[in-house]
């Protein structure tokens, strides 16, 4: 498993450092920045989109199943990073190409992952079309992180798992946090937010 | 603790945040109709609306790129980020929030005309307005105003009900709203034993809640010979909430009207659809989508609503139905003239 993940490793840093215009667009992508702002801006969009009740209904659920979600997956992460530190493929590995600077934490899960599935899973699950554009957003974001060298394969998969799975429970498992949200998006609706 | 270092990658950030969130809400807001939030209240079609996010999304992110040369080294933490994130987005809120406020209004009707007399009934809560007809029949005209209206909204159906030869008087409603049920269903009989006397008839006309009111009322006395109900609610699932009421109001007039009074208490204690039912061919109704969804669970409208004359005029607002149309439909109910082509709900 762990020669997989180096070779896959290899494969996509491999390609850093080649071309500029490709090492361009990687540090376009892999920054922290424009990848989650992208994301949450998405939310923003469903919350105020909503033509009629039951879409506005749909969309305010998983907006809120989204930062829930993300939440309870940063707690798990951090949770993991207690116990487990693995370091990153350039403190392992001095040849690896990287295009970012040098993260200290934990390269296991992936902090960013974690967070772009969590809240695109969520999205996915409350509007299928505009999902695959949130999920599209994700992967790449991840896989830059891995082409940049500052995370292994495993590690974005360990992360998309964990934030999916967030959605998923969040967004389907919880009947106490149906309960919950939608008594506060009642409330929301009095201060005319939602 | 926030350093926000470097500081102006967060003044960036937040420039950068403000801006697209601010061209997220015009867009999303216009593809939903909500006017109340839109800078000068009009409304794209959906395809302008998408473009123009494009544009702005790769303008603003050019320039934030462009003007931020350290976006690849150590920044703001995620909290930090999320902090700036969240005023961007409050900061477009606002802005679209202030921008939304000249946009349309509910109409103020003009001045009140002087030859009116006023009687004020503080303890029952609400005053009202008569103008003399010359009619010797007995028949009168009853304006109820929807209590978030100013009373001067509805003053071109009362000019339309005098220039008729009707008696006619305007319902206005003090600052607490509607009394509560089930004092308010004392007004129509009141106004028409006070002035139309013991073969006193009337026509009754209410917008939005006060719409509601006057179907319960012409269900209620058989002195009531016809009902132009305009925008009413009908059942609590109607009523349209949260953000959706600024799809024709504005911010602080959508709050005043949400926490004013307790409209879905007095709706639901109304019971106007069943009203509706048995008002039948005495009502006409206009209403608009913009104001609800007209939904009635449990009936099937074409035969619950038999004989009601009812329009559905889309993408107006409540206030909006009162002009124009609603004059027509009164003066053709005030002369007995049926509707030709009239909708149903549904």
């Amino acid at each position: 498993m762990t020669g997989l993940d180096e070779a896959l490793f290899q494969a996509l840093n491999g390609l850093a450092g080649r071309w500029p215009v490709l090492d361009g667009l990687a540090r376009l992508v892999v920054n922290d920045y424009l990848a989650p702002s992208t994301l949450a801006l998405m939310l923003v969009w469903m919350w105020v989109r909503g033509a009629t009740p039951p879409q506005r209904q749909s969309d305010t659920a998983a907006v809120l199943n989204a930062i829930v979600a993300q939440f309870l997956a940063n707690v798990i992460l951090k949770a993991v990073n207690l116990v487990y530190f693995r370091p990153r493929p350039f403190d392992s590995d001095p040849g690896v190409s990287l295009l970012f600077y040098r993260p200290w934490d934990s390269s296991f899960p992936s902090n960013p992952a974690t967070f772009a599935f969590a809240v695109a899973t969520a999205i996915y699950l409350g509007d299928r079309r505009l999902g695959r554009w949130a999920l599209s957003v994700a992967g790449l974001w991840a896989l830059a992180r891995v082409f940049c060298g500052v995370h292994y394969p495993s590690d974005v998969l360990a992360g998309a798992l964990l934030g999916s799975s967030m959605a998923f429970v969040v967004s389907r498992g919880f009947s106490a946090w149906a309960r919950l949200r939608d008594r506060l998006v009642s409330l929301l609706r009095e201060l005319l937010v939602a | 603790m926030f350093y926000l270092y470097p500081a102006y990658i967060a003044w960036n950030y937040y420039g950068y945040i403000a801006l697209m969130a601010l061209a997220v809400i015009q867009a999303a807001a216009s593809v939903s109709g909500l006017r109340g939030l839109l800078i000068g209240g009009r409304v794209w079609p959906r395809r302008v609306a998408l473009r123009g996010l494009a544009v702005v999304a790769l303008l603003a992110t050019a320039g934030f790129v462009h003007f931020s040369p350290d976006l690849l080294t150590p920044g703001l933490a995620g909290s930090e980020l999320m902090l700036v994130f969240g005023a961007g987005v409050l900061t477009a809120m606002v802005v679209s929030m202030l921008a939304g406020l000249a946009g349309r209004r509910p109409p103020s009707g003009g001045a009140i005309p002087r030859e009116t007399r006023e009687y004020a009934l503080p303890a029952a809560g609400y005053t009202y307005r008569l103008w003399d007809g010359s009619r010797p029949d007995g028949r009168m005209v009853i304006v109820l105003t929807d209590p978030d209206l100013p009373e001067a909204s509805m003053l071109p159906l009362c000019k339309k009900a005098t220039a008729s030869g009707f008696p006619c008087v305007l319902v206005q409603w003090g600052p607490e709203g509607v009394p509560s049920y089930p004092d308010a269903l004392a007004v129509v009989p009141m106004c028409i034993s006070s002035h139309g006397g013991e073969e006193g008839r009337a026509f009754v006309v209410g917008a939005g809640a006060a719409a509601d009111l006057a179907l319960r009322s012409a269900a209620d006395d058989e002195r009531v010979e016809g009902v132009l109900a305009v925008a009413p609610a009908l059942t609590t699932a109607n009523l349209v909430q949260g953000v959706r009421l600024l799809s024709s109001m504005n911010v602080v007039d959508a709050w005043r009207r949400y926490h004013s009074w307790d409209r879905r208490a007095f709706v639901k204690a109304l019971r106007g659809h069943e009203a509706l039912a048995r008002v039948g061919k005495r009502a006409r109704v206009l209403s608009s989508p913009d104001d609800g969804l007209f939904l009635v669970p449990g009936f099937e409208e074409r035969t619950h609503y038999a004989g009601v004359q009812w329009r559905v005029i889309p993408g107006l607002p409540h206030y909006a139905l009162v002009e124009g149309e609603a004059e027509q439909w009164l003066e053709d109910l005030l002369t007995g003239m049926e509707v030709e082509d009239c909708d149903r709900p549904g």
